[in-house]
């Protein structure tokens, strides 16, 4: 009995401790919910988004709370392992299975539903304020008599209803010109008039000149234009005559270098500042107003061609260009024959000036870059000048030597020419290797640069033949087109 | 080592082959047995030890040990084969601080186009001169004295000695002879060349001015 009791007993203990365990994990959910809870509003209470994005570890509590569905209330979790963020420190939860690895891939950092900003701090732009204020212009004639407004900023300090300087009147810069006296003119400028064409300058013209030219800064062109053309009133003498802007020109440089010239004789101090160096630059650069009326001419003459005339002149320089590169090539092609066949054909100087042609010819493009040596004698006569010697002997090295090697040794860089070679010289009934004594060797060097003399003659020759051959077939063209 | 300065000694030697034709009952591949050497250009053949130490025969890769180092006179080697191909002679010298010198003999088997094919021998001889520039001490005392003894009969004559063509000096002349041919035949070439060339830009010339007179009244029509 003792033992059924006992063991009554313990049943009932078990099933007791069955109802404490389910009402503490009843217990224990409702305390995790209401921690989620809590959390979920604390977190959007302080990162200021909205409740959504706070579930930042969602996916690691979704399954969590699913599995607590499935075990029902006889398998209690902690609370801690619940979606309730965890402090900093606190140590990751531990987890199994799925949850472990989605746990490992994510962290605790899985990414955000919504995206969060960090509160931008912007800075206010001081504000700037701008007013009407009152300004002086000191560039103008007027100076303070003219009354202008303009929109100023206003620095916020000092509200000042002060007039304000114009800043940009410190670029009116004005040039200062030369200016003659009453002596010097008298002295001796009265006498300086132009050449015969232009008509001659009177005392008020002048005046009127320099006045101009100090008023519109020596802008001659707005000078000219503003020059009065005809007599103001007719009967009277003419105030000033009909100027082009070269002669206004040409009469205000002659002056202020004979200003100049005079001043420098009778010691009078020469002007200073930037007047200094427009006098200066007036020295040293004499006016041609001869040579200034022919070039506006011709720029003129030029600006003024028809189309069909541009087109005319494009061409004939066209032709005229082709023609001179043909020439050259022709030349270029008569020098490396002469130099080829040891000729010289005199004609003229600065083309045929061929190197004697003892040079050895390393393959077809080292031809024609040749060091150009005027000869001393023959010239304009045409008989075959050749050297013997081929090949300047290389000092061999030390040692023992087979003499057929220099023979077997490649006379050109280029293997088909050298495989010409080699057959021309089988063909000569020499074969590559005679007999090697010195004089043979020499002379079968000898041969072998001929032979490679010939090979490019040959090629030149056929070029200019079948060049024959186009030029007799395009004149035979024209001349059926013709008929 | 001590090199004579600005001297240069010259010595002819020959090259050549020999080759004999073993009937047309031999086995293919052994069709002709030669003899390629290296003898000197006397008449008759001296001895050359003491200028050449030994001769290494490079002979075509298909034959058993192709490399013949054949260090005693007569330099030669002798072989079965049916084939032609280049040998090269490389020649050491007395002094073997001197360098070696290749010599290419190309093998002939068989005689001139034209020829029958018969049991006379096929002899091939090249001559060349072994130039000592600037010879050390020892390989020029060598070569002093070996000119100075005179000529030295061979210890052992050759296999192929009868068939050999002595000094080879009517060889040498008939080589001369054809290169100052060919040179004068190229010469003319180029005078005929020049010629033609000539013409060619006379008529050139001529049709130039012709062109033009025909283009230029009328312009473009």
């Amino acid at each position: 009995m003792a033992q059924g009791s006992d063991s009554q007993s313990s049943r009932a203990g078990s099933a007791d401790q069955k109802v404490r365990s389910a009402t503490a994990s009843l217990l224990a959910v409702v305390q995790g919910e209401r921690d989620e809870i809590s959390a979920t509003t604390r977190d959007s209470a302080s990162k200021g988004v909205p409740k959504m994005a706070a579930r930042d570890t969602g996916l690691t509590a979704f399954p969590l709370r699913r599995e607590r569905a499935a075990t029902g209330s006889t398998a209690p979790l902690p609370a801690s392992t619940a979606a309730a963020p965890r402090a900093p420190n606190q140590p990751p939860p531990k987890l199994t299975g799925l949850q472990r690895e989605v746990y490992q891939l994510t962290g605790s950092t899985a990414p955000p539903l919504m995206p969060e900003f960090p509160g931008v701090e912007r800075k206010r732009a001081p504000r700037i304020r701008y007013r009407i204020r009152p300004v002086v212009n000191a560039a103008h004639p007027a100076g303070a008599a003219l009354s202008l407004r303009h929109w100023t900023r206003v620095s916020g300090l000092a509200p000042d209803t002060d007039a304000a300087e114009y800043p940009f009147a410190r670029f009116n810069k004005r040039l200062r010109t030369l200016m003659y006296t009453e002596e010097e003119y008298a002295r001796c400028l009265a006498r300086v008039q132009p050449d015969a064409p232009s008509e001659p300058w009177s005392r008020d013209e002048t005046d009127l000149l320099f006045r101009l030219c100090e008023r519109f800064d020596l802008d001659f062109v707005v000078i000219a234009d503003r020059w009065p053309d005809r007599p103001a009133s007719a009967g009277t003498a003419p105030a000033a005559r009909s100027r082009t802007v070269n002669e206004l020109k040409d009469r205000y440089y002659t002056l202020v270098r004979r200003i100049m010239e005079y001043r420098a004789k009778t010691g009078a101090p020469p002007p200073r500042g930037p007047l200094q160096k427009h006098c200066q630059a007036i020295l040293a650069n004499a006016y041609d107003v001869e040579y200034e009326n022919r070039r506006k001419a011709q720029l003129e003459r030029q600006y003024r061609r028809s189309n069909a005339e541009v087109r005319e002149e494009e061409q004939v320089s066209r032709q005229a260009q082709e023609i001179l590169l043909e020439r050259k090539r022709r030349d270029r092609e008569r020098v490396r024959m002469e130099r080829l066949l040891g000729v010289h054909w005199g004609e003229d100087e600065e083309a045929t000036a061929p190197a004697p042609p003892a040079e050895p010819l390393e393959g077809e493009a080292a031809a024609p870059e040749r060091s150009r040596r005027p000869r001393p004698a023959g010239r304009g006569d045409s008989v075959p000048v050749r050297s013997e010697s081929m090949r300047r002997p290389k000092p061999l090295t030390p040692g023992p030597t087979a003499r057929s090697s220099l023979m077997l040794a490649p006379i050109t860089q280029s293997q088909r020419l050298q495989r010409r070679v080699d057959q021309l010289l089988d063909e000569l009934g020499v074969g590559i290797r005679p007999t090697p004594t010195a004089d043979i060797c020499e002379q079968f060097d000898a041969l072998r640069g001929d032979i490679l003399r010939l090979l490019e003659t040959q090629r030149l020759v056929r070029r200019k033949e079948e060049e024959v051959r186009q030029l007799q077939s395009r004149l035979e063209g024209l001349e059926r087109a013709r008929s | 080592m001590v090199r004579r300065r600005k001297e240069t000694i010259e010595k002819r030697i020959v090259h050549g082959s020999v080759s004999i034709w073993q009937g047309p009952n031999a086995e293919p591949r052994k069709s002709h047995r030669w003899t390629v050497y290296l003898r000197s250009a006397g008449d008759p053949v001296e001895d050359l030890s003491p200028v050449v130490s030994r001769v290494e025969f490079l002979l075509h890769e298909t034959f058993e040990s192709p490399v013949r180092q054949v260090t005693e006179p007569p330099f030669e080697v002798t072989e079965y084969g049916w084939g032609e191909f280049e040998v090269v002679l490389r020649v050491y010298f007395a002094d073997s601080t001197e360098r070696s010198v290749d010599l290419y003999h190309p093998l002939r088997l068989f005689p001139p186009p034209g020829v029958e094919q018969s049991e006379q021998p096929v002899v091939s001889e090249h001559v060349d001169v072994l130039m000592f520039v600037e010879p050390t001490e020892k390989m020029y005392r060598a070569l002093m004295e070996h000119a100075a003894s005179g000529p030295r009969a061979m210890a052992r004559p050759s296999v192929v000695a009868p068939y050999m063509g002595g000094e080879l000096r009517e060889v040498e002349e008939e080589d001369r002879r054809r290169v100052m041919e060919a040179r004068a035949q190229i010469r003319q070439q180029m005078t005929e060349l020049q010629k033609r060339y000539e013409q060619a830009v006379q008529a050139e010339e001529m049709l130039r001015g012709r062109l033009l007179a025909r283009s230029k009244p009328g312009g473009t029509a």
